[in-house]
């Protein structure tokens, strides 16, 4: 007797001590759920979640509430910074329009020749010429412009904010689930906010290209600045480096090819938008698609589409190999 | 040794759970139970008795009570994204649902999608084919005798070029036709950053029509120094820039349409609105640099041809149809009231206005209203 009862006290403790938490939690949540069953089933509870606490609606029109306040109450920050935006992508796409095409096609020819190799050189060449063959070429600037100022835009917050959330912890623990749902939300949720403070066209557009396109470009900065390795920040500090120098002249430095690949990802997702963005009024490729859409005009939408795809393709072959170029002069620096 | 150890457990556990649950579902007729939802019956004496007696109520809402228990084929309709298609819709849908006694589904579509939709029978019934934004698209459609038109839909319609809030007209009185707009005084009302220095005009949606007829109006009015057409890339968009600009009180000049919600908010809530003179719309003067106003718009009812013979009594209930300003004034005003859901603002309608009973068969308007109220 007396040597059972160890024993099989021992035994069962050990039974248990052998499960994983996880399979002692599953199990716990498993049995909660077939309880919580259980008692709907036997109370014949409603199923359906009872009304009063439902608040949905009360909070929507809340929220409607609170952008017409802002839209009025707060024009004289959004007004300038709409202008802003504005006058600069204005002036972008008139110098892109000014620019005679075969001056653009030579120039980005150029670039993705010296930084992509000779075949990346032929296909930009050769896919722009078809790009102003398939009639886009003004369309095609104007999405330009849109991605240029985007992606501008996009950097000027992703810098800073990467930096920080690089070094704390709270700020990266905080930025992290904003950021996915930035990723997440549909867009058609903040378009028709964005043009209540920004009014119908390019702003509007950039907000929500901003909005989707700037996640990876932040979390890619953070993630560059601390993959650094620790024996690099050490042999700096132990250079006497202060906090600042150490950022800019260590840190950020050797996280450019990753802060890059930020970049380059921003820059699809916001090639991405262009057609949501022309449903504010944004002019481009985008809209071509819409307009052909609502037309009922497959051909020309799709037209329009591989316009989209073209430009995607040059940006992304030619950031990716200056990209990898940076990292082949750290690696070979590092030697 | 470990892996028969949780097979072992889990079994228990679904064998627990299922005896369980087993009994949980035995357990409301075996012993009573009290259930306060289900005491208000009829009679005191059945709240008196031990709910034993009563089978355990379901909670369902019941659904056609009024309906003969036949199949009818299932009736699916486009339901376009925007206000008054959408309020037509659910009304049409609850009416041939709940009186008609067909099962009814809505697919929502934007205009394109919605026409080849129904053109492929995935859905039957669409409730506002505006002819001048899809004439090509509709005329294709029905030369192939795919497709129907079913009588009209939305009748007393306005659309107009050259719109501008109350506000702009009282602080500026002379602004009266469109020839106005040639004034600077005027046209500067209305630049902005994007407008090339002219008056920034708000046009239709980017590849409808009424986008390439008012451009035209503005080459015939010979504004083309003085107004710049500016695209808002979808209907959502251009409501939201006016509502925006109403809200803020700033000079404003779009082209609208009505009678909409939007229309209806700014009259009962922004001051008002006032159309820019024109001439008055002759076939003439639209044949010709369309230097007149718009005259109404047809708008029809489209059906898959096939409804004939799926729903002949509903294909009739379709003709005799009449969405007039009183209607849709009633049914978008009490939804810019309320702020209600559509399936609420077309059940208001339904228990709240008359008309709609002219339209519908003999006995189907008692049947739709006692249905409702179940």
């Amino acid at each position: 007797m007396a040597a059972v009862s160890p024993t099989g006290n021992g035994g069962l403790r050990e039974w248990f001590g052998n499960l994983s938490d996880r399979y002692v939690y599953g199990g716990g949540a498993l049995l909660f759920l077939v309880l919580a069953w259980m008692g709907a089933a036997l109370w014949g509870a409603e199923l359906e979640f009872p009304e009063r606490f439902v608040f949905g609606k009360a909070l929507a029109s809340q929220v409607d509430d609170a952008i017409r306040w802002i839209t009025v109450n707060l024009a004289f920050i959004l007004d300038p910074i709409s202008d802003g935006i504005l006058w600069f992508l204005v002036k972008l796409e008139d110098f892109f329009q000014w620019l005679p095409w075969p001056v653009t096609i030579a120039g980005i020819t150029a670039v993705a020749y010296k930084v992509a190799g000779r075949r990346m050189g032929i296909f930009a060449g050769v896919s722009l010429l078809l790009l102003g063959g398939f009639g886009l070429w003004q369309s095609a600037m104007e999405t330009l412009a849109l991605i240029a100022v985007s992606v501008m835009v996009s950097i000027a917050i992703a810098l800073p904010l990467g930096i920080l959330a690089a070094r704390s912890d709270l700020i990266d623990a905080l930025i992290r689930p904003i950021l996915d749902a930035m990723q997440t939300m549909p867009a058609f949720v903040y378009l028709v906010p964005a043009i209540m403070f920004f009014g119908i066209g390019n702003p509007s557009a950039v907000l929500a290209t901003v909005i989707y396109a700037v996640p990876p470009a932040i979390r890619l900065t953070n993630l560059g600045i601390r993959q650094v390795s620790p024996n690099t920040v050490e042999a700096a500090r132990a250079f006497g480096t202060t906090s600042r120098q150490l950022l800019w002249k260590v840190q950020v430095p050797m996280a450019i090819p990753t802060i890059m690949a930020g970049i380059n990802q921003t820059t699809m997702m916001a090639l991405a938008m262009v057609v949501i963005a022309s449903l504010v009024g944004a002019g481009g490729l985008g809209d071509d698609v819409n307009r052909a859409l609502s037309q009922f005009q497959p051909g020309k939408a799709l037209n329009g589409g591989i316009g989209i795809v073209i430009l995607a393709i040059i940006i992304d072959r030619v950031t990716q190999a200056a990209a990898r170029e940076r990292q082949e002069a750290l690696m070979g620096g590092r030697h | 040794m470990k892996v028969t150890k949780y097979v072992w457990i889990f079994g228990l556990v679904a064998l627990m759970a299922m005896g369980l649950a087993a009994c949980g579902a035995d357990d409301p007729t075996a012993t009573p139970t009290p259930r306060p939802q289900a005491t208000p019956t009829p009679t005191a004496m059945a709240a008196e008795a031990p709910p034993t007696a009563t089978p355990a109520p379901v909670e369902q809402p019941v659904e056609s009570a009024d309906c003969p228990d036949d199949s009818k084929p299932e009736l699916v309709f486009t339901d376009l994204d925007w206000t008054s298609a959408l309020i037509q819709a659910a009304i049409a849908e609850q009416i041939v649902h709940h009186g008609y006694c067909y099962p009814t589904d809505g697919i929502l579509l934007s205009t394109i999608p919605g026409l080849q939709a129904l053109v492929n029978g995935d859905t039957v019934i669409s409730m506002e084919i505006w002819i001048p934004n899809q004439l090509d698209a509709w005329n294709e459609a029905l030369e192939q005798g795919t497709v129907e038109n079913a009588g009209k839909s939305l009748e007393d319609n306005w659309q107009a070029t050259f719109v501008i809030p109350q506000h702009t007209k009282d602080a500026n009185p002379g602004l009266v036709s469109v020839e106005d707009l040639k004034k600077e005084e005027y046209w500067s009302l209305f630049v902005t950053p994007d407008s090339e220095g002219k008056a920034r005009l708000l046009n239709c949606i980017p590849g409808w029509e009424c986008e390439k007829v008012n451009l035209e109006k503005i080459d015939s009015y010979e504004l083309g120094d003085y107004v710049e057409s500016i695209n808002p890339g979808s209907g959502a968009a251009l409501e939201a820039e006016i509502r925006a600009s109403m809200e803020k009180k700033e000079d404003v000049l779009f082209y609208y349409w009505g009678p909409t919600t939007l229309m209806y908010d700014v009259e009962t809530k922004y001051g008002g609105y006032y159309i820019l003179e024109e001439e008055e719309y002759s076939a003439e003067c639209w044949e010709t640099g369309k230097k007149c106003a718009y005259g109404l718009a047809q708008v029809y009812i489209g059906i898959n041809s096939e409804l004939n013979e799926m729903a002949p009594d509903v294909v009739e209930f379709l003709k005799k149809w009449d969405f007039n300003a009183g209607n849709q004034l009633a049914a978008e005003g009490y939804k810019s009231e309320t702020d209600a859901d559509i399936d609420d603002v077309a059940t208001w309608f339904l228990q709240n206005t008359e008309e709609w009973k002219e339209w519908v068969a003999e006995g189907v308007a008692d049947r739709v209203l006692a249905n409702l109220e179940g």
